[in-house]
């Protein structure tokens, strides 16, 4: 993870946009196949640090089986009451909380933080349809916010793979 | 049979650089390990078809590595030693070895009794054609390569190994922990949305219209089942 580039807001709903303010991913990383396909991608959906990092784990070991790319998603809710440019929690320092568990050795990541109103709503703008995706998080039988995440886009037909938290 | 991973263990360097160039020669993929500790790392991380293993080794000795490999899985077990009593061929047949070879012996029979092995094996076994012709697809299962109208798809080992095995059993439905455990390993069998992602990306490399697919069937709630077409 290198930079830290601004992107524009999408100003036009400010209620149910995905409004990214920023996006942080290391330059280079999307790789083009053979036949001009674009490398397949398995994303990662921040929960929370322990289950983003057993959800980077299996995303790895699929991302080598399937020669595709991780990435690492951030939809992160700012509170009507502020700016959606100006979170309560800076921006810094969920960058720094995301290099530490995207910088672990061998991981390959590009992470990327949207300032948004609606996670839910966020991830389903940013989403492609069918995406593979990786969601961390500990197993309950009263569903935890991870499971109803997972369940959540499962049913939006995107392919939930849930790194179980033990 | 070509193609077939072999893991040969002995603790003697030159027997693992002459089995190494003599399998390779003769078509398989080979990996090799020093002892039984690397043996089992080896095959707890990788598929194998196929394990040479020699008994007299330091550290926890091919018996034991090799009863381990056994109750992890149904990876064929060809014991090497220097040992000829009963008493020792026994044990290792009992231990889970599929085979026992004595040392010293000649290549061509332990050739044979790789591919006779291997003959049992469910990911080498003879029901794998050499090609495959699904319509507009073809596999090439030696070669690993797989065309669509021509053009060549790249499928990575393990999505092709993945439709080896089930291409070797077609027309049967594979419950979802069995085709994890020979494909990914003894470790793995209740990663079911593993198998649905990758099935997913078989069916968009392989299947003419992956949304209705032909060939890779779902069995809802059991398994997959390879569907060869049906001839005119």
């Amino acid at each position: 993870m290198d930079s830290v580039t601004p992107m524009e807001t999408d100003s036009g709903d400010d209620y149910g946009s995905a409004s990214p303010a920023f996006t942080r991913e290391t330059p280079g990383r999307l790789q083009v196949g053979k036949q001009g396909e674009p490398r397949l991608e398995v994303l990662v959906i921040f929960t929370d640090a322990a289950g983003t990092s057993a959800a980077l784990q299996m995303a790895d070991e699929l991302a080598q089986e399937l020669e595709a790319h991780i990435r690492l998603l951030v939809p992160y809710e700012v509170p009507y009451a502020l700016p959606l440019t100006m979170p309560a929690v800076r921006v810094e320092f969920l960058e720094g909380q995301i290099s530490n568990l995207a910088g672990k050795p061998r991981l390959e990541v590009a992470a990327q933080i949207y300032l948004c109103r609606d996670k839910r709503r966020a991830l389903q703008l940013l989403l492609r349809p069918h995406s593979v995706i990786v969601v961390g998080g500990k197993k309950r039988w009263w569903p935890t916010s991870a499971q109803k995440l997972a369940q959540a886009l499962q049913k939006d037909g995107h392919q939930v793979i849930f790194a179980e938290l033990r | 049979m070509t193609n077939a991973r072999i893991l040969v263990v002995d603790d003697e360097p030159q027997i693992r650089r002459v089995m190494r160039t003599t399998l390779v020669a003769r078509g398989y993929m080979v990996s090799t390990a020093r002892n039984g500790e690397e043996a089992l790392q080896k095959v707890r991380d990788e598929r194998f078809d196929l394990v040479l293993l020699d008994i007299n080794m330091p550290g926890i000795g091919g018996m034991e590595a090799c009863r381990i490999i056994r109750s992890q899985g149904d990876i064929p077990i060809v014991i090497l030693s220097i040992r000829n009593a009963e008493k020792e061929k026994v044990e290792a047949l009992d231990a889970g070895a599929d085979d026992y070879v004595t040392k010293p012996f000649s290549m061509p029979e332990l050739l044979a009794r790789i591919r006779a092995a291997l003959r049992r094996s469910p990911l080498t076994s003879p029901g794998t054609p050499d090609l495959l012709n699904l319509g507009k697809t073809a596999i090439n299962f030696v070669a690993r390569r797989v065309t669509v109208d021509g053009t060549e798809v790249r499928l990575t080992p393990k999505e092709f190994d993945l439709l080896r095995y089930l291409a070797s059993n077609p027309d049967v439905v594979i419950p979802h922990a069995k085709l994890l455990q020979a494909v990914w390993g003894p470790d793995y069998g209740e990663e079911v949305e593993y198998l649905r992602v990758f099935m997913n990306q078989l069916r968009k490399k392989i299947e003419p219209d992956p949304s209705h697919p032909e060939y890779l069937l779902t069995e809802p709630w059991v398994g997959y089942r390879f569907s060869l077409p049906k001839k005119a």
